[in-house]
């Protein structure tokens, strides 16, 4: 164990080195240029692979032979670059191959600019290519996350054969903070699927092509299954004075941290509030959301989208309780201020309707 | 010892972030638009660099700007 003051985005190079990762593909875009240009830096170093590609296309491709030659790869991009990786995570899925993706999300649509915003959720989430794919997706909330979380990804990708996306955003790549590292290095081990060049993978065959309906209907129920199975095993959470909250955000990312700070700041004002920091938003705690509106709890989301995370909350909440949205887009980050006020008029507006 | 700021505006996207960051206001929004399109940042006439380097810290983007520390010659 060492400490070091890094930025979110240099964390999740050493993170990857601890990881195993032996190829890193990139190609550089604001907010996550540091991660191409740390990587360049350690993986050189550390006798693996570099490589630049000429564009977002070509690097998930390079991902796609890697990853088939059973290699721990990784690259790192943001939301324009992930928009035109989407056909090759569609093939990655479809071949199950596994792979480590991050993703610092700015603002869109289109080049946007380069402040952070969480609307890139839909796209990795819920899959921007085509076919019945879906990825592992972390959403980490401080360097040293971005560093655990990488880290922890690489055995995540080779156990269920999938793809595992880091989504964090601007902010969180861009903040420098004491990271601890942890040094042993998780080297991946042969994988009995992958193409090595030898005898032995000589009949192995790594496809996402399949011409027949029958062939293709039994792959799909297998995917499905292996996302049941992640369902069931993974899902991660931190749930902030919950036990005993009259109102509870529900976030992930750069915002978690300000909900933090307004938890504490309402429970000095009389608010009981909490906070449910989801960890995973692929597999989500459907559950956990549920358990909270069975109670009938209000549910605050905040979030720097038009509410694409929400959407999941509300299917999960199942009208069983009243769900507040604190949206804000265009790379603007709300104050701790902006979030008690906001749920302070709501909270003062259910108690209306509740004593009438 | 002196410092000076030496910025490289193509590389830069025009955040401002390192200005906000300068404590001793070296740099500002300046008028130059680069080849990008981005209206760059640029050098405050008459101010004095500390070397700090917070800039440098604060920029997301790689290489835009360097400090040089300056060696008196004889």
């Amino acid at each position: 164990m060492s400490k070091r003051l890094l930025k979110g985005n240099e964390a999740s190079v050493l993170g990857a080195l601890m990881g195993g990762c032996t190829h890193f593909f990139g190609y550089p875009i604001t907010p996550a240029s540091e991660i191409a240009q740390a990587a360049s830096y350690y993986f050189t170093k550390s006798g693996r692979v570099f490589l630049q590609g000429e564009s977002e296309v070509s690097v998930i491709n390079m991902i796609y032979g890697a990853s088939s030659a059973g290699q721990r790869v990784m690259s790192a991009s943001s939301g324009p670059g992930i928009a035109l990786m989407q056909e090759g995570f569609s093939y990655l899925g479809g071949a199950r191959l596994p792979f480590v993706m991050i993703d610092m999300q700015r603002a869109g649509p289109g080049l946007g600019n380069i402040w952070p915003e969480q609307s890139d959720y839909n796209m990795v989430v819920k899959g921007g290519g085509h076919g019945n794919y879906k990825n592992i997706v972390l959403a980490p909330s401080s360097a040293q996350e971005m560093f655990d979380f990488t880290k922890k990804a690489f055995s995540l990708a080779d156990t269920y054969r999938m793809g595992v996306v880091i989504l964090g955003d601007g902010y969180i790549g861009q903040v420098m903070e004491t990271v601890e590292i942890d040094e042993d290095v998780e080297h991946g081990k042969r994988k009995d699927w992958a193409v090595y060049a030898d005898a032995e993978s000589r009949e192995n065959l790594i496809t996402s092509l399949s011409m027949s309906p029958s062939l293709m209907s039994a792959h799909n129920q297998l995917l499905q299954d292996v996302y049941a199975r992640v369902e069931n095993d993974i899902i991660d959470y931190e749930e902030v004075e919950t036990t005993d909250a009259s109102i509870i955000f529900v976030t992930y990312g750069i915002v978690s941290r300000i909900c933090h700070s307004a938890v504490h700041k309402l429970r000095k004002l009389g608010i009981k509030a909490g906070m449910l920091r989801l960890k995973t938003l692929f597999p989500f705690p459907k559950e956990k959301i549920l358990s909270f509106a069975t109670k009938h709890i209000p549910l605050v989301v905040v979030e720097l989208s038009n509410g694409q995370m929400m959407e999941d909350v509300i299917l999960s909440a199942k009208n069983l309780t009243k769900i507040i949205p604190f949206l804000r887009m265009g790379g603007i980050v709300p104050t701790v201020g902006d979030v008690v006020e906001a749920v302070q008029e709501e909270y003062l507006a259910l108690e209306q309707d509740r004593s009438m | 010892m002196k410092h000076r700021v030496s910025l490289n505006t193509d590389r830069c996207k025009g955040c401002y972030v390192c200005a906000s960051h300068c404590p001793k206001g070296c740099l500002e929004k300046g008028t130059h638009i680069n080849s990008s399109g981005y209206l760059t940042i640029s050098n405050v006439a008459g101010s004095e660099c500390i070397g700090c380097g917070l800039c440098v810290l604060a920029c997301p983007e790689p290489n835009a700007i360097t400090i040089f520390a300056l060696k008196e010659v004889i």
